[in-house]
């Protein structure tokens, strides 16, 4: 797939399986990786996911075209703790991107609302799925 | 301008799920919505991390009691993934019998409801009455009517006693005309159709932005169905069409999960003919490195998502549960504005919600939205 070759220039694939890729892509570029993923026409993102692996916090965006999903992974620096919205090219990562932030800690730049999905308003501590 | 802010729920008498919904009106007509969900959040994702692999499918089940089987079914398939083992060709019938059974108890359920929400309670009470022949043949083959737990790592924990296939075909065969009836009274009532017709549109468009998954997306007009995208356990070898209709509106998500309902019937007519005698679980060696796994299935409700990560221990290490109903809860403010205000219950229910979500307190002041906290309210007494 075109994609998949824009993207390996980009990223790295760490992981194939069937019907299913795994990229590593790095924190600066992946405003451009998941440009290129709208630009060629995936419109579906199905789920966000979350990890603290200790050192950094792991994203995945999980991107899929009928049976083919996409996985991009950026690692952020917990020191940092903060990514750009996708919400203006994926509208449907707007509950998702809310619930990375706040059960992760990861504030989200340019997030249309960016108020608690889960936790109560007024939450206070440590984002709850921080280790 | 909006002239009034009506709070409705999280516990409304006429829409029994746990979500708030701040509907902006002016008259009787809904020109804007917020809406918040979080009041039963059990932050079972985080509780999964404390527990061993073979016990954390009893929690997955339990995350929804309607689709338990749905949540077993995608939890052990991602944990299969990560062990990289096959389950033996039995189990997968099985898996997919119970998948097909707890599709007719939930859209069963559904109609009740929907039913119930326009007033409609004969529709309930025959819905429920026909939900039984389900429950029944589900008890027949799990041991269970509703959280089954079949499902276990490598396979299934119980085999289907051969008399109780016949027994389980023959509650089918009388359920099929059931349904007949209820797609004919759907289809036809004219108060049913007074009541749903041209009401709660979402286009194609929409739907594709949105990422809104399973009825709803198929009511629209979009094919979205990983049972044929993904072609999970046995669903290759079956003869099955994706139901779609292409209005988007109340009506039409209707008809397709009552249509669904004779498909589902079918599938698992076809299913119980290829139970062939054979092992039902291959148990694999318990035994995780760091790997990372994704799986999909279609809920009774939509796409459902698990991301599953496992470290060196017999724990998961992060687990990322993606349900329907949280994909679905964007189309909201589509489906909602411009309707009126007695039609809400009804269109929310179109939407088949399972929510399981806290919410704040707020007042609005002069047009303004202010967040009270704790101890705000314990400074007013």
């Amino acid at each position: 797939m075109k994609l998949i070759e824009q993207l390996k220039k980009i990223g790295k694939v760490y992981k194939e399986g069937k019907n299913e890729v795994w990229f590593i892509i790095p924190y600066k570029k992946i405003r451009g990786a998941i440009k290129s993923v709208f630009d060629f026409g995936i419109i579906r993102i199905t789920s966000i996911s979350g990890y603290d692996n200790g050192k950094e916090i792991e994203v995945i965006y999980h991107f899929v075209k009928e049976n083919f999903l996409l996985n991009l992974k950026v690692l952020i620096s917990k020191n940092l703790s903060e990514i750009n919205t996708i919400t203006d090219m994926f509208p449907g990562a707007f509950l998702l991107e809310k619930e990375l932030s706040e059960m992760l800690g990861v504030k989200i730049i340019g997030h249309p609302k960016p108020c608690k999905l889960f936790l109560p308003e007024d939450f206070e501590g440590k984002p709850p799925l921080r280790k | 301008m909006h002239n009034m802010m009506i709070p409705f729920g999280p516990a409304h008498p006429a829409l029994p799920e746990p979500v708030h919904l701040k509907l902006f009106l002016e008259g009787e007509y809904i020109m804007g919505v917020d809406f918040s969900v979080g009041y039963n959040h059990k932050g079972i994702e985080r509780a999964l991390e404390d527990m061993e692999f073979a016990k954390s499918i009893f929690m997955a089940g339990r995350i929804c009691g309607i689709c338990s089987s749905a949540h077993t079914t995608c939890f052990t398939q991602g944990v299969e993934k990560l062990l990289d083992v096959q389950i033996p060709q039995k189990a997968k019938v099985i898996r997919t019998i119970v998948f097909e059974l707890e599709r007719l108890t939930s859209h069963l359920l559904w109609l009740g409801m929907l039913g119930h929400e326009m007033g409609f309670d004969t529709l309930f009470m025959l819905a429920f009455r026909e939900r039984e022949y389900v429950l029944d043949s589900v008890e027949l083959i799990t041991g269970k009517r509703v959280v089954h737990d079949a499902n276990t790592i490598g396979g299934v924990r119980r085999d289907i006693p051969p008399e109780n296939i016949k027994k389980v075909n023959k509650n089918l065969g009388i359920l099929k005309d059931k349904v007949e009836y209820l797609q004919n009274l759907v289809k036809k009532d004219p108060i049913i159709k007074k009541r749903i017709v041209g009401v709660g549109n979402i286009d194609k468009d929409d739907v594709e932005k949105l990422c809104l998954v399973g009825p709803v997306a198929r009511a629209s007009g979009v094919p979205y169905d990983i049972r044929k995208t993904d072609k999970y356990l046995i669903y290759n070898d079956l003869n099955f069409k994706v139901v779609t209709q292409k209005d988007g509106d109340c009506f039409a998500r209707a008809v397709v999960r009552v249509q669904e309902m004779l498909e589902s019937i079918r599938l698992a007519r076809q299913a119980l003919t290829l139970i062939k005698p054979g092992p039902i679980r291959n148990k694999p060696a318990m035994t995780f490195t760091e790997k990372e796994s994704i799986s999909r299935v279609e809920a009774p409700r939509g796409e459902l998502i698990y991301y599953i990560r496992s470290n060196n221990t017999n724990r998961p290490a992060r687990v990322k549960v993606r349900t329907p109903t949280y994909a679905n809860l964007m189309c909201l403010n589509k489906i909602l504005l411009g309707n009126s205000l007695a039609d809400v219950p009804v269109l929310i229910s179109s939407l088949d919600p399972c929510l399981c979500c806290t919410d704040r307190v707020t007042i609005v002041r002069n047009g303004k939205e202010e967040i009270i906290k704790l101890e705000d309210l314990h400074g007013h007494h």
